[in-house]
């Protein structure tokens, strides 16, 4: 693997190089707030189109808000327009940018979501590709940057991750001390990237310091849960009527934040947008926390309690995921944790679910 | 690339009022390519779209056998349905599929079918109906076929006009029914929830003998039971489910029992297989 | 002060007075805490109260969220003042009745803006705004209350507003629209704004109804706009000022302020606050000899 150093101070000059190349740079930055200084505000951090190096936030602040989910899956996509003329339709196919771009600052976490909304989106599910998404995968290049401060929410050691993972990664940044970076050259994608940025990149990279920094940072995560029972546990059906689901989830509102903000959440509705005789059918990001999700048009909702939605999400991430679309449906991010207004913690129906599945005297239903 | 997302366009040619607010449409493609690459089988389902209200789900309710155009029956209950009610002979419809699996025919040949459906539910039995009767027709490859088929009234029953065709063939058991206070004075069916007549009144013999369920999700667990308490297996129960879905294309998220997408792996479903999977349905 | 709740609360439910106290709990990290129901007596030692107690508890008072009320007949509920308030608004909107809460009414010293600022304790970096001039730190309306309840004058119809209102409104109007169109880019209608808010109590809220669709379901301009306008004059003269919205917002918008801008018309129009009486009902549903005629031209 090619490998080379960075210093973090040019950070903002890579992202001028790259958009000197004609490339569309998003990366992390902090958004406007009425009064910076007022209690109420709080930093936010978000992943945008940046039109210069100045004010970028790489490697600062732990996680964007909304992760980058929303630059592979549109919150809104027209799939194409329609215009009735009498009684025929006309549909006319709408132009989309497919931009190359480059996000940079991606966390490992949501570097790893995204083998995970391929594994739903590409033809690998059913033979059926949805070209919106693909298209954009295949011309964005993800540069990642290992964390040097998970939080109290983060939890990707639980789920087979680490703080310096490249998994997902094209290029990836860890920090190594003295203002420097180790760079390493993961995809063609990445070495691609890396050309552009050659005047930057110096010599080789330092491999033994970057793993040392990587296994310290490791050592920060507090939140450990053993998931390798879960799935096990979920694949008995009976489990699906456990107790817990309804006692864990009863104060679950059914607000849709933990899924809007899920790098691995892929849920959507399909919607006509119409103005007079015309208009555009959209795809929107839609959540199985929604009452009227899977709401039959007889009114029975297989669904009917909100402990019922939360059950599902849990299961998508630990056990359909898995077993369907053959990728991890959690990649620890802890999203869901910090977004929950009630403290529905995902990490706490790990646990549990672990707890019942490796004691041996937690009743277990036939 | 091809847009998954985007139907091909097809004529309403008939509109059949069946009940108050169920309608049937006959459909034709409008491209003659379309038209003719198109095949589907029995038990599979499309997204019907009304332009400028969206998309809806029903199955296919006609039989592969009579591929002259294809038919959806369905009841006005949301924006889609509603718009898609609005439209009359000549109108276009969008149109995406055929999706899903296919009531297995190959597995029933030599066997009696009952096919056992409620209100709504008829449509998608319909099809295998047809399809069934159709292929016996051609080389007798099926047994006896009998219809068990029942509406919370005789209005509310759909497909009047073939539930009497079913009625005067020689080799077919037509079984009807309307809840109690459905009935009117010339009803000459019976009065009975349908899992109800068909354990007490019909009371098939479960030998060589295939049942396919087609109903909402309690319809489905009383025909299911009752068809148990009558010795049927569960391998001889067949039913199709018709959980909500968008994109019919195993993406949207909304359609899953546990792990399985209706949209993807079902509609059809044996009892077994829906025996092993998670009560959400 | 705690100890006494838990007392009173582990009688109600011995005494068989309540099915369920619906309070706070330790959450699931230090800085935060989490909604609790306690249907056994001897659950009670896990209640707590302090300025981590952000959630406004009445949500699930709210028939929305009926199906947690299931099978209970009486419920208990420990409400800090601005939680008490937006109970007094639902039953006064005939949401609830007072004869099914009982209310444990706790004294607050205010509350922490977002869990994230909590530091082991409260003080002005970290004190939420609607904090600041609040006149029911010591709740008006309870059927519990741990020790004396000393008088307070609660007849100001004015409540502060945060500073925020009044700087956003100090900005030149295309300004103050270039803020929002920057804050809504970011709202992807998640409506954990209407969930957490006690008095979005629509049995079908308007941006759900499809027959006909009055908002926009996507997340684009169009959308979101018409989504929070829209909700922020459904809730003009009932909004009790709790600002969950804008605590629970995964993406940082502060919705509450278009609440507190309309908090301060009603005040100026009809010298009117809500959740402060059972009977009265908000001004834009009666009408009063001496309202205010002078915007009719």
């Amino acid at each position: 693997m090619k490998t080379a150093t960075l210093n973090k101070s040019d950070i903002g000059k890579c992202i001028d190089l790259l958009l000197q190349a004609d490339l569309r740079v998003i990366a992390p930055r902090l958004q406007p707030q009425v009064d910076e200084d007022g209690p109420d505000a709080l930093e936010v951090l978000t992943f945008t189109e940046v039109k210069s190096g100045e004010g970028h936030q790489v490697g600062k602040g732990l996680l964007p808000l909304n992760g980058v989910k929303e630059f592979l899956f549109a919150k809104h996509e027209p799939l194409f327009a329609y215009e009735k003329r009498g009684k025929k339709i006309e549909i006319i196919p709408v132009h989309h940018e497919y931009p190359q771009t480059v996000i940079i600052g991606v966390r490992p976490c949501d570097a790893a979501s995204i083998a995970s909304l391929e594994s739903v989106f590409s033809d690998a599910n059913a033979g059926f590709e949805d070209p919106f998404f693909t298209e954009r995968r295949s011309r964005t290049t993800f540069i990642t940057y290992s964390c040097t401060a998970p939080d109290s929410s983060c939890f990707c050691t639980s789920v087979e991750l680490s703080p310096d993972s490249a998994k997902g990664s094209d290029l990836h940044l860890t920090e190594i001390g003295d203002g420097r970076l180790h760079v390493e050259v993961i995809t063609k994608a990445g070495e691609a990237v890396a050309k552009q940025l050659q005047e930057l990149l110096k010599g080789e990279g330092d491999q033994a310091t970057r793993e040392k920094a990587g296994a310290e940072v490791t050592e920060k995560l507090t939140r450990i849960r053993d998931s390798a029972p879960i799935m096990d546990w979920l694949m008995d059906t009976a489990n699906f009527d456990d107790e817990m689901w309804q006692r864990l989830g009863e104060k679950c509102i059914g607000c849709g934040a933990c899924t809007f903000v899920c790098p691995t959440c892929h849920c959507f509705d399909i919607v006509d947008e119409n103005k007079g005789s015309k208009g555009y059918r959209v795809k929107i990001w839609d959540s199985c926390q929604f009452d009227h999700f899977t709401l039959h048009a007889s009114g029975h909702n297989p669904r009917d309690w909100q402990y019922k939605r939360y059950r599902n999400r849990f299961n998508c991430k630990f056990k359909i995921y898995p077993e369907k679309f053959e990728t991890p449906g959690c990649v620890g991010c802890g999203r869901c944790i910090r977004a929950c207004p009630v403290n529905l913690d995902i990490t706490e129906y790990m646990a549990e679910v672990a707890h019942k599945a490796t004691n041996p005297n937690a009743i277990k239903a036939e | 690339m091809s847009n998954i997302y985007q139907p091909d366009l097809m004529t309403i040619t008939k509109v059949i009022q069946e009940a108050p607010g169920i309608k049937t449409f006959h459909l034709k493609f409008q491209d003659e390519e379309v038209a003719n690459n198109f095949s589907f089988e029995t038990g599979q389902f499309g997204e019907y779209s009304a332009f400028g209200a969206g998309e809806s789900t029903f199955c296919i309710a006609s039989s592969p056998t009579r591929p002259e155009h294809i038919e959806c029956c369905f009841r006005e209950t949301g924006k889609v349905t509603a718009a898609l009610a609005n439209l009359t002979e000549g109108d276009t419809i969008g149109f995406r599929g055929p999706y899903g699996n296919t009531f297995p025919l190959d597995d029933w040949k030599g066997k009696n079918l009952i096919f056992i459906g409620g209100g709504i539910a008829l449509p998608p039995l319909r099809s295998v109906i047809w399809n069934c009767l159709d292929l016996r027709e051609q080389d007798g490859r099926f047994g006896h076929i009998s219809i068990v088929y029942g509406a919370r009234s005789v209005q509310d029953l759909v497909y009047k006009r073939e539930i009497e065709e079913w009625n005067q063939m020689e080799n077919v058991t037509m079984v009807k029914t309307v809840d109690p206070g459905g009935e009117t004075d010339d009803w000459d069916g019976h009065v009975g929830f349908v899992p109800h007549v068909l354990e007490n009144d019909f009371k098939p013999d479960p030998e060589n003998t295939v049942a396919i369920v087609c109903g909402p999700p309690i319809m489905i667990k009383f025909a299911f039971e009752a068809l148990e308490r009558l010795g049927f297996k569960q391998e001889q129960m067949v039913t199709t489910m018709e959980n909500r879905m968008k994109c019919g294309l195993g993406k949207c998220g909304r359609c899953n029992i546990g792990s399985v997408y209706v949209c993807i792996d079902g509609p059809v479903f044996t009892a077994t297989q829906l025996a092993a999977l998670p009560n959400d349905f | 002060m705690i100890e006494q709740i838990r007392n009173q609360a582990r009688q109600l439910l011995e005494n068989g007075d309540v099915d369920v106290v619906i309070g706070y709990a330790e959450g699931s990290d230090p800085s935060r805490t989490t909604p609790i129901f306690i249907r056994k007596a001897e659950d009670v030692e896990k209640l707590i109260y302090d300025p981590r107690c952000i959630n406004s508890l009445p949500l699930y008072l709210n028939k929305r969220h009926e199906y947690t009320r299931k099978g209970w007949k009486k419920t208990a509920i420990i409400g800090k003042g601005c939680d008490i308030r937006a109970i007094v608004q639902l039953i006064a909107e005939n949401q609830l009745k007072r004869d099914e809460i009982y209310i444990l009414g706790v004294p607050c010293e205010g509350v922490v803006s977002h869990p994230e600022k909590w530091d082991g304790s409260l003080h002005d970096g970290n004190r939420a705004s609607k904090c600041i001039g609040c006149d029911v730190m010591i709740p008006h309306e309870t059927d519990f209350f741990p020790g004396e309840k000393p008088d307070v004058d609660r007849s100001s119809p004015y409540e502060a507003t945060s500073k925020n209102v009044a700087t956003l409104m100090e900005l030149e109007l295309d300004k103050r629209f270039a803020f929002w169109r920057t804050d809504f880019d970011r709202c992807f209608k998640c409506y954990a704004c209407r969930e957490v808010c006690p008095h979005c109590s629509c049995n079908t809220c308007i941006t759900d109804e499809t027959m006909p669709s009055w908002i926009d379901p996507a997340a684009h301009k169009k959308g979101v706009f018409s989504w929070h306008l829209t909700r922020a004059m459904h809730l003009v003269g009932r909004c009790t000022g709790c600002g969950e919205c804008t605590r629970a917002c995964p993406m940082g918008i502060q919705v509450d302020l278009f609440n507190q801008r309309m908090k301060e018309v009603v005040q100026e129009s009809y010298s009117y606050k809500p959740g402060y009486s059972l009977e009265d009902k908000h001004p834009l549903i009666t009408y009063k000899v001496d309202d205010r005629e002078d915007f009719i031209k």
